[in-house]
């Protein structure tokens, strides 16, 4: 029964005893509701009921205020044990007191009923409230709160039926008893708590909030005022109700008649409460199935208002009794769920008391001076008509907030990789200034590349050039390379006699660079004695615009001839210097046999000056990890050339894939319609996994860092929509596998999980570069917490985000269910062939047709896109099925 | 002193960051992801960073002024100075090791959460490709320190499962019997997908110490001997990962090796193991920790009194 309404087994504890409890505290109520109708009504007339709405009220503060008290109590079980013990006590002394009915007991006994009640569901929705988490509560909420329609219902009719043979004093022992046995029941009881249960702490602070605390938050702050227009409308619906009946219906046959009418209308809420709620709060959401009560009370109401006939009554009165105690009552618990303990606790407090009662007082006051102002029941009716759109309205612009308060618990999982230096104010400058002196050589560097990376440069003193430190000096002469200043140019002559060969070449690098000083680069040549100085002074010595071609091309030759590592690494530092025509060939031939560090060096040199000739060696370069960073930058410089070289490249099937699949991150930078456009295209028919990973990873930093930059929605929809389904054929083949594997080591599960996993995360790339507004990024990260709170808040923005069959089958494929029942409820979203197949499998399970849907599974399995699931599948299923098919099952 | 959040804080964890060697070639703008996650802390004299009961240890510390001494096992291993790392690889690893840090004059420290550092690398791959390649390098130092580099004897001669032989074989046996095993299997996959089988005769030469890492072996089948300067000699075999820690830290090979029988080895590239990563950070996170772990449990031999 429990996975028929949709209670999985792991809830099936907490969820059977919240029912049981809930079923004995609200059959007490109605037994004894019925017991105070219809003594009450007997000998008081209906116009002293306000008085005792407002006696209610005034007494429920009180209990509202000991209510938040009790919620955070040690022992919150034996809180609510106790509190059904005392109201059991406290009927039975009303049962010996109204032996002899005084106008004071009754009126002492509405109200008794009334703040019993509130009191004891109110603290019992706390303390469930407690062990829920949201996705948790839509799916168990429904079925507790049938619990307390079947205790209405049984209630009705225990007191029906003995009200066919005794006086209604009689069903207060009755209602007693009832409250005890529920307080035997173990449902909230301390030491049964299992820690499994217990949700996280919400995003704020796990303090009880202040008055101040609650108005500045916009959805906290909502939940007093809707809490309080409930119960005005229930008074007035109430009392149209009690009105038009004390007329139709003679007051001997008032007992039989509430008795008879609350059943039915009780039967109706539970049918309602089991087959109706559970699909609205699941389907629809929890707002929306708030908006309904106001709406439908609304609608009724104004007909009322219309007729005032007995049927118009009833229908006003069971369309709430139907509603407000099953879905609305449902809903209205799931709004305190997102909130910390503490924080739900006071505000379960405050809208009981400043909500709830405040409600009451309001209402008992509106309809005392409605009486006085002699107002008639349709007048009233109309009056509630108007308060229900007023309630209606609250409803619909709460759903913002409530979807609000589950992106704000998400932010603690937002990413942060997009933070930068940040802006330097004059104290960080001098911080950074400061720091250029210090004795620790590594702090130096590191000040001379922040003021670098923020453009601050300049205030890097030249004097730095003559630091001890050969590092910071090298470091310095890179940052000084387009200042020719004078002074400058002085140091960098002084550095030509620096112990240090790197500094040296780094030195005669930056002069030459100048074209001013070839004298120096010929006396170097021939003086130097390092292999790298002259290495370096020779590349600057051919590159010098008076130099012969033929004599360049034999010095050319000469520089790539020398196999030594040091002078090689001197010549990919320098021959930038040489003519353009000669930079392509050196690259290739130094690249040729290369060491790492080699390579690294001649893509920094290309991307320092690159030219569109060097754009299809540049290009190549991506594909190595050490010169990939600067390759780029090189093909960034180049602008639109090198961006449409990269589209064709990129959309060439015969490139080979260790290039493709870092041409979409290359692409990127260039930040501009245009690449966007070739990324997207790429996307509707590339068919390399990794490529489409880099593909998505591109086009999602485009848009993050430009939301307005345009991309085809329908291609990326549509990619969407391809790995979604690809997602339920993985699942598929877990299924299959999974009834196919006996215990033991088994890549393929493991594989297949994995896959289904990142096929999610491209889901979830995918919609975050369609829709930026919505952080997915985040709501993904949070779908793989470890607190089921948070999952549960992740997938009920989802929930509010998304739409349609997407919404529902990306739902189900993140859903802690196992396997097959994700499978079951995706493939119900979403048409996915080899999914319906491993359905057939898995629901008829040992027959020839399952032999049959599993051997077609794993068929699709070896002949699928991916290389490791069709190899492990070969390996581990095929064989197993062909050969002992049924065994294999 | 109380975490601050003003711009000159920033930039002084900035600093101090950026002066470590290992972030020394990383832009300020991808360290100041890591800056932002960072807390000023200071400790008297006598006061410990590390008590020996957090296992892990949850924060990693970086010394900005001061001396602090490093005790392992009850011994003390090291003291650390300015630039220095404190309880960096026992987080990668998530090392049980009792590890006590006491500060032995007034330090100053940037500290930063495990978890928070793990999220930062899981989303920045320049830094986390820094962070391995710095890893690295800390292993083969420690190598250099243990008698056979630290290797173990081979413990799967006699058993040598086939494991080059096809996609699914060479995917099993890199899960069973490597510490590469702890990846995830479509990264695994990947590798085993984008692998060189190689099968070299005895006495075959594979590298000579000196030589340029471009890539690691995994050996499948036989025995490869390793020797340094041709003085020191061990046998590694099924198995082992060869050539990863300097193929990774961009340093030349450290030795020597040699098949000593026929063996059947499985070739993966800087470039592949790279790119198989960038595809996959939760792997490259993993495969960050395992060599920490390898790290970790070579420094624990050496904190022992191992000398080669």
């Amino acid at each position: 029964m429990s996975s028929l309404l949709g209670v999985r087994p792991e809830d099936g504890r907490v969820v059977g005893l919240a029912f049981a409890t809930l079923l004995l505290m609200v059959a007490a109520h109605s037994v004894l509701e019925t017991a105070r109708d219809a003594l009450f009504l007997a000998a008081l007339p209906a116009q002293r009921l306000p008085w005792a709405y407002l006696g209610i009220a005034t007494l429920a503060f009180l209990g509202a205020w000991a209510n938040g008290r009790l919620a955070t109590a040690g022992a919150p079980g034996r809180v609510l044990a106790m509190l059904l013990v005392t109201g059991g006590a406290g009927t039975v002394v009303f049962w010996r007191v109204l032996a002899v009915p005084t106008s004071a007991a009754l009126m002492a006994l509405y109200i008794w009923t009334g703040v019993l009640a509130s009191i004891v569901v109110t603290q019992f929705w706390v303390q469930l409230a407690s062990r829920m988490d949201v996705g948790r509560a839509r799916r168990a909420y429904a079925l507790v709160g049938a619990g307390g329609m079947t205790g209405a219902t049984l209630g009705s009719l225990l007191a029906s039926v003995v009200l066919t043979g005794h006086e209604p004093r009689a069903l207060l022992p009755i209602a007693a008893a009832l409250f005890v046995t529920a307080a035997l029941l173990p449902a909230f009881a301390a030491d049964d708590h299992d820690t499994r249960d217990a949700p996280e702490p919400a995003s704020d602070d796990d303090t009880q909030p202040t008055l101040r605390a609650v108005w500045n938050d916009p959805y906290m702050k909502r939940l007093v005022p809707l809490a309080a227009l409930a119960p005005i409308v229930a008074m007035g619906v109430d009392f149209i109700f009690k009105s038009v009946v004390t007329h139709a219906v003679p007051r001997t046959e008032l007992g039989s008649f509430f008795a008879r009418y609350n059943a039915i209308v009780n039967a109706l809420a539970l049918i309602f409460q089991l087959t109706v709620a559970p699909r609205l709060l699941q389907g629809i959401g929890v707002v929306k199935s708030l908006c309904l009560l106001p709406g439908a009370l609304g609608a009724v109401a104004a007909g009322v208002a219309g007729t005032a006939a007995l049927p118009a009554a009833l229908v006003l009165r069971g369309t709430d009794g139907v509603l407000r105690h099953s879905l609305h009552r449902a809903a209205t618990e799931i709004l305190f769920v997102p909130l910390s303990g503490s924080t739900r606790a006071a505000l379960r407090g405050l809208t009981e008391s400043l909500g709830q009662r405040g409600g009451q007082v309001l209402g008992s006051l509106l309809i005392l001076a409605a009486i006085t102002l002699g107002a008639t029941p349709p007048g009233i009716a109309a009056a509630v008509a108007v308060l229900c759109a007023l309630w209606l309205l609250g409803y619909v612009r709460l759903e913002r907030h409530y979807v609000e308060r589950f992106r704000t618990q998400l932010r603690a999982f937002s990413t942060t990789s997009d933070t930068t230096v940040p802006a330097l104010d004059l104290k960080s400058l001098e911080t950074l200034v400061a720091t250029l002196s210090s004795p620790n050589d590594a702090e130096v560097l590191a000040a001379m590349d922040v003021l670098a990376s923020v453009g601050r440069a300049r205030l890097v003193p030249p004097l730095i050039l003559y630091h001890p430190s050969d590092a910071v000096v090298l470091r310095a002469l890179a940052l000084f390379d387009d200042v020719t200043r004078d002074d400058v140019q002085e140091i960098r002559r002084r550095l030509l006699a620096h112990d240090l060969p790197a500094v040296r070449a780094a030195a005669l690098r930056s002069l030459a660079a100048t074209g001013k000083d070839h004298a120096v680069v010929r006396l170097m040549l021939r003086e130097d004695t390092s292999p790298l100085v002259r290495a370096t002074a020779l590349v600057l010595w051919t590159g010098a615009k008076d130099t012969p071609a033929a004599d360049l091309d034999d010095a050319v030759r000469d520089l790539l001839a020398s196999p030594d590592p040091v002078s090689r690494l001197a010549v990919a530092a320098a021959f930038g210097e040489l003519p353009s025509r000669l930079r392509l060939p050196v690259a290739q031939a130094l690249l040729h046999d290369a060491t790492p560090t080699i390579r690294r060096e001649v893509a920094r040199t290309l991307a320092a000056d690159p030219d569109v000739a060097l754009m299809a060696l540049l290009t190549e370069l991506v594909a190595m990890p050490e010169c990939r960073v600067a390759a780029r930058a090189g093909l960034l410089t180049l602008g639109d050339p090198a961006l449409e070289h990269l589209g064709r490249v990129l959309a060439d099937p015969a490139t080979p894939n260790a290039l493709r699949r870092h041409l979409p991150r290359t692409i990127s930078p260039f930040a501009s319609a245009r690449a966007a456009e070739m990324l997207v295209t790429q996307l509707g028919h590339e068919d390399d996994g990794r490529v489409i990973y880099k593909l998505l990873r591109g086009l999602g930093r485009m848009r993050t860092d430009d939301p307005s930059l345009p991309v085809d929605r329908a291609t990326l929809v549509g990619q969407a929509e391809r790995t979604l389904e690809r997602t339920v054929a993985l699942l598929a083949y877990r299924v299959a596998h999974e009834m196919l594997t006996a215990e033991g080591e088994d890549l393929l599960g493991v594989l297949l999980a994995e896959k289904e996993q990142r096929a999610i995360e491209r889901v979830f790339r995918i919609l975050q570069i369609v829709e930026t507004s919505e952080d997915f990024a985040t709501m993904h990260a949070a779908l793989s917490s470890d607190v089921p709170a948070t999952r549960a808040g992740a997938r009920e923005l989802i929930g509010h985000v998304l739409d349609g069959r997407f919404r529902d089958a990306l739902l189900a494929l993140t859903d802690s269910l196992p396997p097959a029942e994700r499978l079951q409820e995706a493939a119900s979203a979403l048409s996915v062939p080899v999914a319906d197949t491993a359905l057939v499998a898995w629901r008829t399970p040992s027959t020839d047709a399952s032999v049959d849907a599993l051997a077609t599974v794993v068929a699709t399995m070896c002949d699928d896109l991916s290389l490791a699931v069709a190899a492990l599948a070969r390996r581990q299923l095929s064989a197993n099925l062909k050969e002992t098919p049924r065994a294999a099952i | 002193m109380p975490p601050s959040d003003d711009t000159d804080a920033s930039i002084a964890r900035l600093l101090v960051l950026k002066a470590m060697p290992l972030f020394a070639d990383v832009h300020p703008d991808e360290l100041a992801a890591v800056a932002e996650h960072t807390h000023l802390h200071t400790f008297e004299a006598g006061e410990r960073l590390f008590s020996g009961t957090e296992k892990p240890v949850s924060t990693i510390h970086l010394v900005m002024e001061g001396r602090v001494t490093e005790h392992r096992g009850g011994r003390p291993f090291r003291s650390h100075g300015p630039q220095h790392v404190l309880g960096g690889l026992d987080a990668l690893a998530l090392s049980e090791t009792d590890v006590v840090a006491v500060a032995d004059e007034y330090t100053r420290t940037v500290a930063i959460e495990r978890t928070a550092l793990r999220d930062i690398l899981e989303d920045n791959f320049g830094l986390l490709s820094t962070t391995l390649q710095g890893v690295a390098a800390a292993t083969l130092r420690l190598r250099r320190r243990l008698p056979a580099a630290g290797f173990g004897e081979p413990s799967l001669h006699d058993h040598a499962p086939d494991g080059a032989d096809d996609l699914a074989s060479r995917m099993a046996f890199l899960r069973r019997h490597t510490w590469l095993g702890h990846l995830r299997v479509r990264t695994l996959g990947q590798l085993a997908h984008d692998a060189v089988v190689l099968a070299p005769r005895a006495a075959h030469h594979l590298w000579a110490g000196g030589d340029t890492a471009e890539h690691a072996v995994v050996i499948v089948r036989g025995t490869v001997t390793c020797s340094i300067d041709g003085a020191v000699t061990w046998n590694v075999g099924p198995g082992t990962v060869l050539g990863l820690e300097e193929t990774l830290a961009l340093e030349p090979r450290w030795g020597a090796a040699d098949a000593a029988a026929d063996t059947a080895l499985l070739s993966i590239t800087r470039t592949q193991l790279i790119d198989a990563l960038e595809d996959d950070p939760d792997a490259a996170v993993g495969l960050l920790g395992g060599l920490a772990t390898v790290a970790s449990t070579l420094r624990d031999r050496v904190a022992g009194g191992e000398t080669p």
